[in-house]
This record gives structure tokens, C-alpha cells and sequence, in this order.
């Protein structure tokens, strides 16, 4: 089974410009099939919701932000 | 974006921690639910975790997150694993920990641990349970 986790990234990262002007910028988007299926307000509650709806591999979850975390 | 075994001196990994740190210092020994977020080689500034870790812990990514090193731009693979912190051994050790929570993020719910603890025995990976101890 092929993780969708890259190709899930690279679609969120077309449709990331307009999600930071709408009302989910900061949540955390439940992806599936490169689309967003949920916007989750905590990221580990998106994941465990993938877990449950798709199963381990057939989902991922992409944080509504542009900020990048800062490692050094 | 491959992982790869390395010196585990040179690692660090990117927690996100479910409490507060005024929480867990004032009943630090009552286990706590802290969520590995990303591992990075800070030598290599490469998105890393060592292999047999991933093996044992079955880590599957989750997602990507973006960062910004020393050397520039870079993806680290999102892994979510409970782990469980124990209670409080060393003054010097708890403290290196919260320090990095304030540096990475100026947040208390994101820190950066040192993976070098596991070298000295105080991070245990446990198996298939996917449980790992972190004592503090």
C-alpha cells in the first residue's frame, strides 16, 4: 500500500493559499484521496479520525497554516 | 522521503506535548500523554528517525511539516505516538526539556527533546505496544 501522505501534500499545498483567508486557517484538514474530507481543531483528533474512517496509509492531515516550525 | 538510520547524537526529536508545563510540574508523577510530532538529524538537517525505532514503534507519517533550519528550507514527516512521561528523576534533565519548549516555539504545548536521552537510557522505546517512557 502506498502512503497518500506526499500526494495529499501536494494538493493541500494548491488549495493552502485560499484556506488561510477562510474560517478553517488554523485547523487541521483530514485529507483522503487528495481531498479535504474535515477540518479538525486539534491535529491529534484529525488523525485518529483517519485512522477510524480510511485506516493506517489511506489518509493524512495537513495543518492550516504557512508558518513553518523553526528547528534551528 | 526516506528514513534512514544515524548517529543517534545527533538527533533531536519535535514533541507536541498535551499539557502545560505549570501542569506537569506540579504533579510530575502522573504520567502524561506527549505526541512525537517529527524527528530531525540537526548535523545533516535532514527529516530522520532511526530505522529500527520506526520498526519497532510501526511509525507510519501522517502528514508533512514544513520548517526552517539552520541551512534553509526543509519537510519533515508528521508521526503521532503516545508516549508516556514518568515521573520526575532529574531537576537538570526536566529542565533542558522545558527549555527547548520555550525556544522552538515560545509555546508550552510544542518541544523539542534531545535524542541523546535514549542513548543514557531515559527515553524507552517498549515494543509493540507503541509506548515509549520518557523519564523526566
Amino acid at each position: 500500500m502506498v502512503s497518500q501522505v506526499r500526494s495529499n501534500y501536494e494538493a493541500f499545498k494548491k488549495l493552502l493559499p485560499g484556506l488561510l483567508e477562510g474560517k478553517n486557517a488554523g485547523k487541521s484538514a483530514l485529507m483522503s484521496n487528495g481531498k479535504i474530507v474535515e477540518f479538525y481543531n486539534d491535529f491529534a483528533d484529525a488523525v485518529r479520525a483517519g485512522n477510524a474512517k480510511f485506516g493506517p496509509e489511506n489518509f493524512s492531515v495537513q495543518r492550516v497554516t504557512a508558518k513553518k516550525k523553526k528547528l534551528g | 522521503m526516506p528514513i534512514v538510520t544515524a548517529p543517534i547524537s545527533n538527533l533531536v526529536a519535535f514533541f507536541e506535548v498535551g499539557i502545560s508545563k505549570a501542569a506537569s510540574l506540579s504533579d510530575p508523577e502522573k504520567p502524561k500523554s506527549v505526541r512525537i510530532l517529527a524527528a530531525v538529524d540537526t548535523g545533516a538537517m535532514m527529516p530522520l528517525i532511526p530505522q529500527d525505532v520506526v520498526e519497532k514503534l510501526a511509525l507510519k507519517s501522517v502528514g508533512i511539516q514544513e520548517c526552517e533550519t539552520a541551512i534553509g528550507e526543509d519537510k519533515l514527516d508528521v508521526y503521532l505516538v503516545d508516549i508516556t512521561l514518568r515521573a520526575l528523576q532529574d531537576g537538570i534533565e526536566a529542565e533542558c526539556v522545558f527549555c527547548d519548549v520555550s525556544v522552538i516555539a515560545g509555546a508550552l504545548d510544542v518541544g523539542l527533546f534531545s535524542m541523546d536521552l535514549i542513548a543514557k537510557g531515559i527515553l524507552n522505546v517498549d515494543g509493540p505496544s507503541k509506548l515509549v517512557t520518557f523519564s523526566i
